[in-house]
């Protein structure tokens, strides 16, 4: 015994004594064992060490197995998982988009709040239980049966079916689109809630029904500036115009309210703030805008027949000339903002019309063959083609089955729509015509090419190659000095002038001008790039037709910013429609400063491109004299083109237009109005004038609103005419009557080129 | 030893050298930074748009402040990194032999990081506790210490005004001084006794960190780590796994006894919650509360698909997954960029270890591999740990993945390590 109590206390002493010597060791007051080095354990070591490594690696192969099957198997459960926690406690508190001003504060865009209903059967159905009675929902139901009309007995199974929901939108269409409700249509029923609830209240209280704000966008203007502004579509994304190119400004962050339940198992909310988005000031005058709309609805609808409408297109920019801010757009026809769908082909269209785009579609949908279909519509009967048979000589009926009469009415409405929506003065390209003289004239001075002496001899036609390019003037408009040629807006000698300049230095020159992006702040700018001349295809003849506007496309906004660089002293503005960004509290976030791109010609060019355009209007013989306002002096250019299509140029399809400057000097204000095909019997001599109509028109009333003062003596004519419009000048200086020219002679001195480009044979 | 070293460089050292550092280490840890300042700033980003003050200069979202405050942490974590891998200790060794010998000491790490947490317990009894277990994290101890759910896990420097993990610091000193003496006392470990001190020697810093901070899952790791370095050591095989395998049974053993101990009773009534989270890993569908952390995590992992929603579109971050920036950063990384991203983030993770294994298996100074061995076991045990916390594979416990979890801590700490491994490196490339 005594000897196992001394071994056992002998075996503690020495494991003491061991353990006391380890210590020591370890603190390093007994020298190092130095087992490493000396008992060359490493090797042991390293193996170790690779065991342990080739076990992580194992490991970690697992947990990658583990993380494939979790994705692979669970991944669609576990998502499921996530929504369904999310559905009933997640909800979007709506940002409110932001508003649209023009320069003065006149809201064109802004929102109204709604109401979406939601209906909150867990609250019903806890109300029933803790007050013992199943009459709450009945209450809510008949509310919701007597004030918004649904069905009672859908929305108590509702509640009956889903007592845990407590967020269920409501207020819906046919197709389940949730959509939301004005205050004034829920009115009644809020107020029914309220009184149910107060004290003393007879009625069953009505528990479980709640508005979920929203916003919608309204413009109260309706189609005022359509083209420039766009619309909001349903999915609150901006569509078209400056809705969609500052998109990422005006949208705002939707806030959320998060519900989750805690441990407690209590609903605890937390909430994210909405942030609104930020609002812009335009550039644009709403007054202003408003003249030129009206202004193109009237030319418009006295153009207007049974057979078509008045024109195509009609556009008018106007903008600022020493800043290039736009002040005015407009792109006829218009479109109702507010329910920018409703665009039926009746309403733009004449019954002409239709039948021949509906013609055109079904031959390019394959109904019918070749190009002599032409669609009938009769009563009560299936629409149907007929069709020339060439072999027999007689008439082919060919009726359309339901599905291709629905494809060609989709296709029509489609047209119809794009056709509308887009806006013509930065989306359409057409051949500028006439209007392009002023950009030759100007690199020809510019570059020296042409001096203001050099003249032509107009005979009335002039042979380049195997074409015949004639003058507006049958026999010829005699010509003159360069000034003189563009005052008359002379073809031939342009052809001559063209060539003078030649291909490198007209490249060199035009390239500033045509076939590039101004760079406008609206969606759907077109830069016609590739319907414009190149180094490789610029022959005489298309230099020629280049010359005097012909052969190639551009658009409304590069012809005006280039036109407005031509009187300015040679600053080519970036155009800008908006002036600032603001926040929701009216903080300016960013101003859109104006920015001159590049300088396009000299000064002194400048100085006699103003001098010319002023003679435009001002000269007995110049093709402009039509659009001169009353009381102001302004310069211009005119404009007709012939419209090419299959085939070469379409015989009486113009596009005419008008290009100015006010006041002539010291211009402020550049205006460009196109007329696409307008709608008048002899479209080649008398068309122009409806641009110069038109442009006369919108300074009468523009000048005096931007208060640029009159400097002309006024006849007694043109007062009347300005008081009838309700426009009162304080300096009338009565000029004596002159004699009038004839009403004959002024059109068809103002006639302009007809047929610019034909061939001889 | 000394021989040794001097032997190895023969050109005159001067204090800082970068020759020879091993450059993948260090992108490997830039990329796992980026991926924690990304996910770290989209785990918070939803949170609120409240301000606060950021050093009493500016208003900024708070979000914003924390990812701020962590690219901070993470630079000054590189710095460190840097400065300790390109630091010659053969200039200190030969200039100053005194400061060499007292860095070469284990008792100064030992006293400071038992130190630490002796503090802790000590200013719990001196300065009183605010009581109750508030979510919102409060000063107690008489200003030393923070309380966050009902630990204390941080240390409080008043003047200063920084927090810090004390058991983040004690794995860094720990890993030195346990390096430090199995070089003086490896030979020891061949005896069952030698191993048996040993691991008391290291229990005792571990079950402070259990005591004193009430975090099971650092205690853990700290045992982890010092026990991997003694495995590696043990010249003994035998004994290694006799023991390993007695401390698996206990621990199965202790597991089982909980279970069997709990299993049964009301959620709530379970204590302590370390036996309530085992109950809920075996049996999730019956203790829906405590498995529901779990849960949340699978649901992100598995939702977010092979290719993820997208960096910023987690739905789980908002309100359901606990500590998306921290402990469950994985599953937000998994739902936010698919298993692809899961995928990646553990191949960097392969990839750094993988290099510092390397210095492990070439290093020939016993010591110096000790402290590779440490610095290894500590990355891929948290690794490890981490990522089978979100998968289920383990209990729950909060263990923050390395370098991309958000927290001070256990950024620079990390960096100060992967400093040390990077200038052991340095020694052996330039034999």
């Amino acid at each position: 015994m005594e000897a196992i109590l001394k071994k056992v206390l002998k075996n503690i002493l020495e494991t003491l004594l061991y353990f006391k010597e380890s210590i020591l060791r370890m603190i390093g007051l007994r020298p190092s064992d130095k087992y490493g080095e000396k008992d060359n354990k490493s090797s042991q070591q390293v193996t170790l060490i690779r065991v342990l490594f080739y076990l992580l690696i194992v490991s970690f192969v697992v947990i990658i197995l583990r993380l494939s099957y979790i994705v692979s198997f669970k991944g669609e459960e576990y998502k499921r998982m996530v929504y369904s926690q999310r559905q009933a406690s997640d909800i979007v508190i709506p940002c409110e988009r932001g508003s649209i001003y023009d320069a003065k504060g006149t809201v064109l865009a802004s929102n109204i709040k709604e109401y979406i209903v939601i209906l909150d059967a867990k609250q019903v159905n806890d109300y029933c239980r803790q007050m013992g009675k199943s009459a709450y929902i009945e209450a809510t139901a008949d509310a919701l049966n007597k004030y918004l009309g649904y069905n009672k007995q859908e929305i108590i199974d509702f509640i009956n079916d889903n007592p845990k929901d407590a967020y269920e939108r409501i207020s819906k269409e046919e197709n389940g689109k949730v959509i939301s409700l004005t205050s004034e249509e829920l009115k009644p029923l809020m107020t029914a809630i309220e009184e149910s609830k107060m004290k003393g209240s007879k009625e069953t209280a009505i528990y479980g029904i709640q508005f979920e704000d929203s916003y919608s966008r309204i413009y109260p203007n309706n189609t005022l500036a359509c083209d420039l502004i766009g619309y909001v579509n349903d999915g609150d994304e901006g569509m078209y115009g400056l809705e969609q190119y500052y998109e990422d400004d005006l949208k705002g962050v939707n806030g959320r309210s998060f519900g989750y339940i805690n441990d407690y198992t209590n609903l605890e909310r937390q909430i994210v703030p909405a942030q609104n988005g930020n609002s812009l000031i335009l550039n644009v005058d709403a007054s202003i805008q408003r003249i030129v709309e009206r202004k193109i609805n009237e030319i418009n609808e006295s153009m207007d027949t049974e057979d078509r409408a008045g024109s195509y297109n009609t556009g008018v920019i106007i903008m600022e000339s020493e800043t290039g801010n736009v002040l005015a757009m407009a792109g006829y026809p218009f479109y109702d903002l507010n329910d920018p769908k409703a665009v039926s082909a009746d309403k733009y269209y004449s019954q002409k019309q239709i039948k021949e785009l509906l013609s055109k579609f079904a031959i390019s949908e394959g109904y019918v063959d070749g190009v002599s279909g032409n669609i009938f519509f009769e009563e009560d009967k299936e629409p149907y083609f007929k069709i020339l048979n060439l072999e027999t000589g007689m008439d082919e009926v060919v009726v359309l089955t339901e599905e291709q009469k629905d494809t060609l009415d989709n296709d029509l409405s489609g047209y119809v729509r794009d056709g509308v929506w887009k806006n013509f003065c930065i989306s359409d390209t057409y051949e500028p015509g006439s209007v392009a003289k002023t950009i030759t004239t100007a690199v020809g001075l510019d570059s020296g090419k042409l001096v203001p002496s050099d003249s032509y001899y107009c005979t009335g036609v002039i042979q380049v190659l195997d074409r015949n390019i004639h003058c507006s003037h049958k026999w010829g408009c005699l010509g003159g000095d360069l000034r003189m040629c563009l005052v008359k807006s002379c073809n031939p000698a342009y052809t001559v002038f063209g060539k003078k300049i030649g291909k490198e230095t007209f490249l060199e020159y035009t390239k500033d001008f045509y076939g590039i992006k101004t760079g406008i702040d609206l969606t759907g700018e077109v830069s016609a790039h590739n319907l414009v001349f190149t180094e490789a295809t610029l022959n005489t003849t298309e230099l020629a037709t280049a010359s005097f506007g012909q052969g190639f496309n551009a658009t409304m906004i590069q012809m005006i910013c280039g036109f407005n660089s031509l009187i300015n002293g040679g600053n080519y503005y970036e155009p800008h429609v908006v002036n600032r960004i603001v926040d929701a509290n009216g903080c300016v976030i960013k101003n859109i400063e104006p920015k001159i791109l590049k300088q396009t010609v000299s000064e002194s060019t400048s100085e006699k491109m103003k001098d010319y355009c002023i003679g435009v209007v001002e000269e007995s013989e110049g093709t402009g004299k039509k659009s001169r306002p009353a009381g102001y002096r302004i310069g211009g250019k005119t404009g007709t083109a012939q419209i090419s299509g299959v085939g070469g140029y379409q015989a009486g399809q113009y596009v005419v237009s008008f290009m100015s400057f006010a006041p002539a000097i010291d211009p402020k204000i550049v205006m460009y109005v196109v007329i696409d095909r307008p709608n008048i019997p002899d479209q080649s001599s008398g068309a122009v004038n409806q641009a110069c109509i038109l442009t006369r028109e919108i300074y009468t009333e523009v000048l005096p609103y931007l208060n640029i003062p009159m400097t002309e003596a006024l006849t007694e004519k043109e007062i009347e005419e300005l008081n009838e419009k309700g426009i009162y000048t304080s300096n009338i200086v009565i000029k004596e009557e002159t004699e009038e020219e004839s009403e004959t002679d002024t059109d068809e001195m103002t006639g302009e080129a007809i047929e610019p480009v034909e061939t001889d044979n | 030893m000394r021989e040794k070293r001097s032997v190895k460089t023969e050109s005159k050292a001067g204090l800082f050298s970068f020759k020879g550092i091993d450059i993948s280490i260090i992108f490997v840890c830039i990329f796992l930074s980026i991926f924690c300042l990304i996910f770290v700033y989209s785990a918070l980003a939803f949170e609120s748009s409240d301000t606060k003050a950021f050093l009493n200069i500016i208003n900024i979202k708070s979000s914003d402040r924390t990812l701020l405050k962590t690219a901070v942490y993470i630079m000054i974590g590189i710095l460190w990194m840097l400065i300790l891998a390109c630091f010659n200790m053969k200039f200190v060794e030969e200039r100053f032999p005194l400061i060499f010998r007292l860095v070469r000491n284990p008792i100064p790490y030992y006293a400071l990081s038992c130190g630490m947490f002796l503090f802790i317990e000590i200013m719990k009894k001196v300065g009183g506790d605010a009581g109750g277990e508030t979510e919102k994290a409060a000063l107690v101890g008489g200003g030393f210490l923070l309380k966050a759910n009902g630990a204390y896990r941080w240390i409080h420097i008043p003047g200063l005004n920084i927090n810090f993990q004390p058991s983040e610091v004690a794995k860094f000193l720990l890993i030195i001084a346990f390096s430090i003496i199995i070089y003086n006392a490896g030979m020891s470990l061949q005896h069952k006794r030698g191993m048996l001190l040993y691991m008391a020697v290291a229990g005792i810093p571990a079950f402070l960190v259990l005591e004193c901070s009430s975090d099971l899952s650092s205690a853990i790791v700290v045992f982890g780590i010092l026990y991997f370095m003694m495995i590696v050591a043990a010249p003994n095989i035998k004994n290694t796994v006799l023991i390993t395998a007695i401390l698996i049974l206990l621990g199965v053993l202790a597991f089982s006894s909980l279970i069997v101990m709990n299993h049964g009773k009301e959620e709530a009534d379970i204590h302590p919650y370390q036996a309530k989270r085992l109950l809920a890993w075996i049996y999730p569908d019956e203790y829906p509360a405590s498995s529901d952390q779990t849960n949340q995590a699978m649901y992100a992992i598995g939702s977010g698909g092979y290719f993820g929603e997208g960096i910023g579109n987690s739905m789980q971050k908002i309100k359901k997954l606990p500590e998306a920036q921290n402990d469950m950063i994985f599953a937000l990384i998994c739902e936010e960029m698919g298993l692809i991203g899961g995928v990646s983030v553990i191949l960097l993770y392969l990839v750094l270890l993988y290099r510092m294994y390397a210095i492990a298996m070439t290093v020939d100074n016993l010591m110096d591999r000790m402290i590779v061995v440490g610095v290894i076991s500590h990355v891929a045990l948290q690794v490890i740990i981490n990522i089978c916390v979100v998968t289920r594979l383990f209990p729950n416990t909060g263990i923050p993945l390395p370098l991309i979890s958000s927290g001070g801590s256990s950024i620079i700490f990390m960096y100060f390590e992967l400093g040390l491994v990077l200038n052991i490196g340095r020694s052996i490339k330039r034999k």
